[in-house]
């Protein structure tokens, strides 16, 4: 009985939870739902007008481009997913390839982080190379004034940089990685980072006599060469 | 591995059976799904961020986010569609937040912009996509304006229910009750049948 009444004091949370506006109480709502039929019900009944919301906004046309650059993005980790997939030097140039037609586009950063992380994966899996353990450093600020936190993990000429915090950048930004060989800076990707300051960043072989991987901040789609100062450094 | 189905026999298919494909990794359901919902997507994300190379970035992810999470889509919650789209609304809030630092920027009647926006040729799903979109409109007027306001400013605002209670100096309890009622008001009006599917059950 003090169930029921529980429940109907929760109508106006569900309200809330359905808009998505909840805030903190929104998991405690969650726990509740879990377990209780009554409010699922209720939910499930309200669900048709949020998602009416949507149909009421101004209607635009997407640029075709977005359509394009998903179904590479797609079809590129299709292809690597596939059983019967290339050899690994060609599934690894074609997605190689995608990723870089997306760089060069303004607006597709976390697209781009995503296709590297996955197509890390795949290339792991493809070249079976279940027998290299990867190594793990961690990498240092090179500003002392900034807090960084991130470590660098390396298996074979394959790398991860897992960023944990780095400083927020701007919209028009990204975060290039870089490889260091020979003194010279040898540009390896883009990132952004999540809502959370973390990121997942694949550092692009080769890594053979390579110095260390550093990270700086670029315009939007990277740069050739360093414009600003490494954040920070791992050594390889 | 199975036959493949030719591309009408895809555009046949209910979006639930195309999401077990799109499970399946097959990029050619997928292309489906996009076409029949990339533009809702792009226009909540437009509607939201306000800027038309950030509403790209937004539904790129959230369709990217489809393709590889097609295994959490569950058909007993809800819709592909409104999964999809509770997706595309949620990264857009994000962006919005990231954009604007922690507070989201008020951006609440864009009518004006859409009358000015109906000359240039229009496909015919297109079309009738902004056909429903002025009916929905038109209904959501219906509301009182303080039940819009709280609904529009949670949905499309990213606020939560304190800070529009904060923002509009009104109690907590006001501003939920608000979202109440003018979300049953909006889901009796689909009940009474406005061209709009959802099933018509009495509140429970």
């Amino acid at each position: 009985m003090s169930e029921r009444r529980d429940c109907d004091a929760l109508r106006d949370d569900l309200a809330a939870y359905a808009l998505g506006a909840l805030g903190d109480e929104t998991a405690a709502l969650e726990r509740h739902l879990e377990t209780c039929d009554s409010c699922q019900a209720r939910l499930r009944w309200l669900t048709p007008a949020i998602d009416l919301l949507p149909a009421a906004v101004e209607q635009v046309t997407p640029p075709p481009r977005l359509r394009e650059n998903l179904m590479a993005a797609v079809r590129a980790e299709a292809a690597d997913a596939a059983p019967a997939a290339p050899p690994a030097a060609a599934s690894r140039e074609s997605w190689w390839s995608a990723f870089r037609n997306l760089a060069m586009r303004p607006a597709t950063g976390m697209a781009v982080l995503i296709l590297l992380v996955a197509a890390v994966g795949a290339g792991y899996l493809l070249r079976g190379e279940s027998t290299v353990e990867p190594s793990v450093v961690k990498a240092e600020a090179m500003n002392g004034a900034v807090p960084v936190s991130a470590t660098l993990e390396r298996a074979g000429d394959d790398a991860t940089l897992r960023v944990n915090q780095l400083p927020a950048i701007d919209d028009d930004q990204v975060y290039e990685v870089w490889v260091q060989r020979a003194g010279v800076m040898e540009p390896r990707g883009t990132f952004v980072l999540e809502s959370d300051g973390s990121a997942v960043a694949a550092v692009e072989g080769p890594l053979d006599d390579g110095e260390a991987v550093l990270v700086t901040r670029e315009p939007r789609g990277g740069s050739a060469q360093p414009t600003t100062e490494p954040v920070l450094s791992a050594p390889l | 591995m199975a036959e493949k189905l030719t591309p009408e026999a895809l555009q046949r298919l209910a979006d639930e059976d195309l999401m077990t494909l799109v499970d399946r990794r097959d990029p050619d359901a997928f292309a489906v799904l996009y076409d029949r919902h990339g533009g809702a997507a792009y226009s909540l994300a437009h509607r939201i961020v306000g800027d038309p190379a950030i509403a790209e970035d937004v539904t790129q992810e959230a369709f990217i986010s489809v393709w590889r999470s097609g295994a959490r889509f569950d058909a007993a919650r809800g819709s592909v569609r409104s999964w999809t789209l509770g997706i595309v609304r949620n990264r857009a809030i994000d962006a919005l937040r990231r954009v604007s630092g922690s507070a989201p920027k008020l951006n609440l009647d864009d009518d004006a912009l859409l009358e000015s926006q109906t000359s240039e040729e229009l496909t015919d799903s297109e079309a009738i996509r902004r056909e429903t979109s002025r009916r929905v409109r038109g209904a959501l007027r219906e509301l009182p304006d303080e039940q819009s306001e709280v609904i529009g400013l949670a949905y499309f605002g990213g606020f939560t229910h304190t800070e529009i209670a904060e923002m509009l100096g009104m109690p907590l309890g006001t501003v939920k009750g608000r979202m109440r009622l003018g979300l049953e008001k909006i889901r009796n009006t689909l009940a009474e049948g406005m061209g709009i599917d959802g099933p018509s059950e009495a509140l429970p």
